[in-house]
């Protein structure tokens, strides 16, 4: 168990992911990485796509965007894998908790626009209300990724120790840490997933 | 100097810049590499606290737009320079704006730490082809002004546990804080900060550790270091690539075991786990630069955080090698 859920130190968190990547390795694109100061952080990589109405959308919606769009690309993305989006969990030493960074890689390259993301991968409009609503440019922001050092959009993490002391309850059976560890990453991605189109799969038995 | 007076001299702190504009920009809205008279180049002061989206402004009413319309060229064709197009190179670097204009300054230029750096600093301006994998995409006063508040609440969270200050702050008191650092008023951004950022006895670090909370002494001091990786192999004439650049952040304690206050040095071995004293090297090889000061590494961090921070109440400390 952490010792101080819902906070962790570094070395929790790897241990966090580890067990994420044993736990999810079979059924999601998800590897843990190294940074040059040996730091670890987890990538799951997942591909991209747009349904029908959503470029039907673009196409009525956003006349501006268009002129630069060329318009038989939209058609033939329409039920096809359109790109890449590339999740990142990343450890904040301020926060102390993990930070969720998204990238997505479209036909048209590093998709850099919060609210274009926003559209891309989130659904639901409930979901999509609440993360408008957050002051200051919403629930998406943009900055540096902390291993990285390159631009990334992040999910900003100010809520995250509420919303895990609210909903998720640390184990106390006496088997102590391995389970808390074990299903941290998992409880966090619960509530901080469908804000970014990360949904996890059930896990085969 | 009272510390207020202190705090305003970082404030105060200016870099002369010089700026040229890109010739292949040029050649484009002009039709040649040359600009007219008076415009081929523009000089101004940037603060040293401030950040580039929020001088941009002023380059484009001062200087390019009326070189345009001196130059008789029209908003048709295309030929419209956007604020969100618009970026800065050093050297054949793109500049970070979200990165405040001393540090980048701090990183990117030779000789800071001792000998005579570049001033004016020359720096060339862009307003078409904006690399958008090594920048923020569209730079704008609105997305810099978000950007301020995260890293404001984020020095919250790591100073009290909590972004509880600054999100209790009266919307209109936010705005001030935003305005103030947008037109360099020290007076509005001061009068927010000091609600954000109590003023404390410095000497109660050591007198009362066992009660902080009442003494409102932060629990931890936001701070970054930025250091060239493979510094050790790198010499004073090498040119600094700010993608090589190691940035370290770590929320730092006030005190070390024994209740000693924490000192730069500390810090530093802090954040980069040093925890032999074979791994000292860095205090005789490197200097540790803030504000553009070269900062002796036995300072105590509560000192420098209330006197050197930057707007965003964190410190950004730049390592460099000086042998």
């Amino acid at each position: 168990m952490a010792s101080d859920f819902p906070y962790l130190t570094r070395s929790e968190f790897g241990n966090c992911i580890e067990w994420f990547e044993q736990v999810y390795g079979a059924v999601l694109e998800v590897k843990v990485r190294t940074s040059r100061g040996s730091h670890t952080y987890l990538q799951i990589s997942k591909p991209l796509f747009l349904a029908p109405n959503d470029s039907d959308d673009a196409v009525d919606s956003d006349i501006e965007d268009l002129e630069d769009t060329d318009p038989t690309q939209l058609d033939t993305c329409s039920a096809m894998e359109c790109g890449l989006i590339e999740y990142h969990v990343v450890y904040s030493a301020s926060w102390r908790v993990p930070v969720l960074y998204v990238r997505v890689h479209a036909s048209t390259g590093v998709v850099m626009d919060c609210r274009q993301v926003a559209d891309m991968l989130v659904a639901d409009s409930k979901v999509r209300g609440a993360m408008d609503a957050v002051e200051f440019g919403g629930a998406l922001g943009i900055q540096d990724h902390p291993e990285l050092n390159e631009p990334f959009m992040y999910l900003h993490p100010c809520h995250t120790a509420t919303l895990l002391r609210a909903v998720v309850v640390p184990a106390r059976d006496g088997r102590g840490a391995e389970i808390g560890q074990r299903n941290y990453i998992s409880a966090w991605l619960s509530l901080t997933g469908a804000a970014v189109g990360l949904s996890l799969p059930s896990i085969p038995h | 100097m009272s510390q207020r007076a202190a705090i305003q001299k970082v404030w105060d702190g200016m870099i002369p810049i010089e700026l040229q504009l890109a010739a292949a920009d040029a050649i484009e809205l002009l039709a040649s590499a040359v600009l007219p008279d008076p415009f081929q180049t523009f000089y101004m002061l940037i603060p040293r606290i401030n950040y580039l989206p929020f001088i941009t402004g002023r380059v484009k009413e001062q200087w390019l737009d009326p070189m345009l319309a001196l130059s008789g060229v029209r908003a048709v064709d295309g030929m419209t320079i956007n604020e969100s197009d618009i970026w800065f190179e050093y050297n054949g670097q793109p500049l970070r704006w979200h990165y405040p204009a001393g540090l980048l300054y701090d990183m990117l230029v030779s000789n800071v730490a001792h000998g005579e750096p570049e001033l004016p600093w020359s720096l060339t301006l862009h307003v078409r082809k904006f690399p958008v994998r090594k920048l923020i995409p569209q730079p704008s006063t609105q997305q810099m002004r978000d950007m301020f508040m995260a890293m404001i609440k984020e020095a919250d969270f790591i100073r009290n546990g909590s972004t509880k200050r600054v999100m209790d702050l009266a919307k209109s008191d936010q705005m001030q804080l935003l305005d103030g650092l947008e037109v360099h008023s020290f007076e509005k951004y001061y009068a927010i900060h000091s609600i954000i950022v109590p003023l404390h006895d410095a000497k109660a670090v050591v007198v009362s550790s066992g009660s902080k909370a009442r003494s409102g002494l932060p629990k931890a001091i936001p701070l970054k270091f930025y250091m060239l990786s493979g510094q050790e192999d790198a010499n004073e004439s090498t040119q600094p690539d700010i993608s090589q650049f190691h940035v370290s952040q770590l929320p730092v304690p006030l005190t070390k075991e024994g209740s000693e206050p924490m000192t730069v040095a500390d810090a530093f071995r802090l954040s980069y786990e040093i925890t032999d004293t074979s791994g000292n090297a860095f205090i005789t090889n490197c200097a540790c630069l803030c504000q553009g000061i070269t900062i002796p590494w036995e300072t105590p961090i509560t000192w420098l955080t209330d006197n050197l921070f930057y707007a965003d109440c964190f410190l950004h400390l730049v390592v460099v090698n000086i042998k």
